[in-house]
């Protein structure tokens, strides 16, 4: 009979097997798609980080590099897409699509086709046959892909773990609010990315100071800020990395702007970010939380709950939720009703350190 | 026909000139002050490229300041348009930031404190003995700032002081605004307002010793909306500052005539500056759907687009020093870019090519003739 050690350094070795099997599929699923590299190439948005929701036979907006047949895929089935294309700044080209009425509701790869060219997105866009009234989301933050191992096991088993656990709830998609790698470098997003494509829901990227170490988190996942409705509420992703520089200079100041009149009439409004900090650019602070207050913003950075003091912005009226440290095995649901945002305990607190 | 060639002909040779400064890098990280010779199109690097902030140019256009990062934090450097005689301001605080000249050139404010929050104080650097001085006395939540040129708006407003504000000592606060050889020693700043967890913001009249709220000589229901953004013209006779009274950010202006709206739209109207002449203001508005650089004449709120797209922003306007263009940032080009608009043709000039993004312009002001080089 084999020792209890001997045992436990089996079942080591099957992880690690077992992980490095899925990280290689992965990558290689990463590499099959986007550029060389893991890289966005062709579909600039929707992507594995910004994806589209729409209704089944609803529509949605992409961005490509150039113009390119559509489709979306799920398995063997493919569903064409009726484009219309407009252009926009820097060459690229703006496609208005419309999903197929027979598409059925699920997750869907989004493969696009020019000359010799297909890129392929997968968990690109997903199609609802109606958007509920009360559904729940699942909030993570600080991935930290490439980080040191955790306790023995490397930080990339740990998140994977947390997403399949939201695999296995009633989650209708995921926010992750930030540092996704540990250093910004092409090998942790690519690492990043084969990660959450083992997430069966919809993921929401924000970038954080540590993925932004350089230009990749944008060449990996395209925009820093965006915004997407899911039925009545408007959630509005942004960055928040420079934040600590007093002067308004980059083009977030106005997206935010339009982007958070674009969302005025939800019932919810959320904003999502890696971090919060008082003394962050105040034309942000002046739109996002004086002057159409958001109900409710989402995020990390702090690698723990925000305390009691921390509940609420100085300027009042828009509540503040931060989550743990998703490398430390911790994240959270959120249920969205009509009457509020619950914010159930930190999932994966209850398990003690090592 | 004659008038169009009459307009051909006075626009013909109507090129942008002069220095501009501005930021640029690969990423917000690594952004250096720049200058850029508009007519030749050459850039001088004037500063480190870390994290430099928007360069403010002195009322002589001979300096350049700018916040940048240090060890400790964030530092004011100025600097000569050439690059030559950089220094670091010495600061008692670990962060610094938004540096604005003194009228007569000799002193920098700037906005500091050690944990980026918003409890700052404004500060005044003396550059002539290198010694630093907290103003307002010591007022905390300043966190927007700016140098009032004259005491004119202020004693037409208030002409026989019939309206006291709260806190403000106005004997106290005529001593020691009026400076020596016609400075002043006044800033108008937006300081916080309330407590935590219900702040606000509004406009304080700001000496060495003295910080007491602007609007209560104007309005009674002063504390009602958020303001930012207050400038003084040239001369100090208006100030403009944006407010979300009424429920989206629209321009005001304080003049003579009291407060009025200039740019009343259901869509923000931000960031006003004034033209070098004092009779125009630049500012950015969402009234197009995307934001845009606009201008609006104050005496008859009468709004002119500059520079608006349907895909792609305008924001940050500079005036050139004879009034003639408008420079501001772009992302016209997919990259945020340095681009110019005549005012009275509408012709749209790319003044920076950078593979990164460039932001914050400043066109240098135009310098005074020195005394006694005149002929």
């Amino acid at each position: 009979l084999a020792t209890e050690a001997e045992a436990d350094e089996g079942k080591t070795e099957m992880t690690r097997t077992r992980n490095l099997m899925i990280l290689v599929l992965a990558l290689a699923g990463a590499a099959a798609a986007r550029d060389h590299d893991g890289a966005l190439d062709l579909i600039y948005t929707p992507n594995n980080g910004t994806p589209a929701l729409t209704a089944r036979g609803g529509s949605f907006d992409a961005v490509l590099r150039e113009k390119a047949a559509l489709k979306l895929t799920s398995g063997d089935k493919e569903y064409p897409l009726a484009v219309e294309w407009s252009d926009l700044p820097g060459g690229r080209q703006g496609g208005y699509c419309t999903a197929p009425a027979d598409a059925p509701a699920g997750l869907y790869t989004l493969a696009a086709t020019a000359g010799d060219k297909t890129d392929t997105m997968p968990r690109a866009v997903a199609l609802y046959d109606a958007f509920p009234e009360y559904y729940v989301i699942a909030h993570l933050s600080d991935l930290h892909i490439g980080a040191a191992p955790k306790n023995g096991q490397p930080v990339s088993a740990v998140v994977r773990e947390l997403l399949q656990a939201v695999n296995a709830s009633e989650a209708v998609f995921a926010i992750v609010t930030g540092d996704v790698t540990d250093g910004g470098a092409p090998e942790q997003f690519q690492e990043a990315l084969g990660v959450l494509d083992t997430c069966t829901k919809p993921t929401f990227l924000t970038p954080g100071n540590h993925d932004r170490t350089g230009a990749n988190y944008e060449r990996y996942f395209g925009p820093l800020t965006y915004v997407f409705q899911f039925g009545r509420d408007g959630y509005l992703g942004f960055d928040t990395k420079d934040y600590l520089t007093a002067d308004e200079r980059t083009v977030q100041d106005g997206l935010l702007q339009v982007y958070r009149r674009a969302i005025k009439a939800s019932r919810w409004a959320v904003g999502f970010s890696h971090r919060y900090e008082p003394g962050m650019d105040m034309r942000s602070q002046l739109v996002l939380f004086v002057d159409d207050p958001l109900d409710f913003m989402l995020f990390g950075h702090i690698h723990r709950e925000n305390d009691e003091k921390e509940q609420i912005t100085p300027w009042g009226t828009t509540h503040l939720s931060a989550v743990p440290a998703a490398m430390d095995g911790k994240f959270r649901f959120i249920d969205v009703t009509a009457k509020d945002l619950l914010f159930r305990p930190v999932k994966g607190a209850e398990k003690p350190e090592k | 026909m004659t008038l169009a060639v009459c307009i051909a002909v006075l626009t013909l040779g109507a090129d942008p000139g002069g220095l501009l400064a501005f930021t640029s890098g690969t990423n917000l990280s690594d952004q250096c002050a720049c200058v850029l010779d508009v007519a030749s199109g050459a850039v001088t690097r004037v500063g480190e490229g870390k994290d430099d902030g928007a360069p403010q140019w002195s009322p002589d256009g001979q300096w350049l300041a700018h916040e940048t990062r240090t060890e400790d934090g964030l530092a004011i450097r100025v600097v000569k348009p050439d690059g030559s005689e950089a220094r670091l301001l010495k600061h008692q605080f670990t962060s610094n930031r938004h540096p604005r000249w003194s009228p007569e050139g000799k002193r920098l404010l700037y906005l500091s404190d050690n944990d980026m929050g918003l409890e700052t104080v404004v500060v005044v650097y003396n550059l002539k003995d290198d010694t630093e001085e907290i103003w307002a006395n010591g007022h905390k939540g300043i966190v927007q700032a700016s140098w009032l040129p004259s005491l004119k708006l202020m004693q037409a407003m208030n002409p026989d002081q019939a309206v006291k504000i709260e806190g403000l000592d106005m004997d106290v606060f005529k001593t020691e605004a009026f400076g020596l050889f016609g400075t002043t020693n006044a800033l108008v700043t937006i300081g916080l307002q309330g407590d935590p967890g219900k702040y606000t913001t509004e406009p304080l009249l700001v000496t060495h010793t003295q910080a007491a709220p602007l609007l209560p000589l104007l309005t009674k229901e002063s504390t009602r909306a958020a303001e930012w953004g207050i400038v003084a013209d040239i001369k100090g006779e208006r100030m403009a500052y944006e407010s979300n009274s009424g429920g989206d950010r629209e321009i005001y202006i304080i003049g003579k005539r009291g407060l009025v709206d200039v740019t009343n739209h259901r869509d923000a109207d931000w960031n006003p500056v004034w033209s070098p002449d004092g009779k125009w203001l630049a500012f950015e508005s969402f009234r197009g759907g995307r934001r845009g650089v606009y201008r609006v004449f104050p005496d008859t709120a009468r709004v002119f687009p500059v520079a608006t797209g349907d895909e792609y922003d305008c924001w940050a306007p500079t005036w050139s020093p004879d009034g003639k263009w408008l420079a501001y940032v772009s992302d016209l080009s997919g990259d945020p870019e340095i681009h110019a608009t005549n005012i009275a043709s509408g012709e749209v000039r790319q003044l920076t090519h950078h593979p990164g993004p460039d932001y914050a312009p400043a066109w240098q002001p135009k310098p005074k003739p020195t005394k006694g080089k005149r002929k």
